[in-house]
């Protein structure tokens, strides 16, 4: 799955960790996330796009 | 890591080191308990198991951890898990298939148990390294 996450993270100036505390997640996690090593869940998708104030579409596409 | 979850990392590894401290102790006892008092087969069997019981309460303790974990670095530490058994249920089976044609030097299977945590570990810690650092 490609993602967004990194450009909008960007845009918000937040580093790993700080959207990592917002998602209560660690910032492994979201660095896996962002490098597209991990699919997250339905339930983290979710937390992301609401975090970002977007849909889950306008931060995940399928690859290909 | 976000605070919640370091505070639960740190309470973790208070409780960790804590009943490790408890499992070394009964460890001490029975073998200090065996070697200076005359005890029955039963006692004796009982004695050598009972180092079991903190090691349970310990597995409990990690179980407890796990969940509270995310689903990524759940996703590590199962495959972390998956490697260790593998490899060291691989080993064991190579043990047996050569003890079968050759003789070879007696290992006892109380081994297994700290070899699959230190395989973990080490599992762990490749799959994370990628990780440490923020692109």
């Amino acid at each position: 799955m490609k993602n967004r996450l990194r450009v909008l993270r960007a845009e918000k100036e937040w580093s790993q960790a700080d959207l990592a505390e917002r998602l209560g997640v660690s910032r492994q996690a979201v660095n896996a996330i962002e490098t597209g090593k991990h699919d997250p869940s339905l339930t983290l998708a979710f937390a992301l796009a609401d975090t970002f104030g977007q849909s889950i579409e306008d931060i995940f596409r399928p690859k290909g | 890591m976000s605070s919640e979850l370091e505070q639960n990392e740190k309470k973790f590894q208070v409780q960790f080191i804590v009943h490790i401290a408890m499992f070394l102790a009964v460890l001490g006892l029975s073998v200090v308990m065996n070697e200076t008092n005359d005890l029955s087969v039963i006692g004796k069997g009982f004695l050598a198991m009972s180092p079991v019981v903190p090691m349970i309460f310990i597995l409990r303790l990690i179980i407890n951890h796990y969940r509270s974990l995310d689903e990524y670095i759940q996703r590590v530490m199962g495959e972390s898990l998956l490697w260790a058994v593998g490899i060291v249920g691989c080993a064991a089976l190579a043990y047996g298939l050569l003890a079968y044609m050759v003789e070879v030097p007696a290992v006892s299977p109380a081994f297994m148990l700290p070899a699959i945590a230190v395989i973990f570990g080490i599992a762990q810690f490749f799959q994370l390294l990628g990780d440490s650092h923020e692109e």
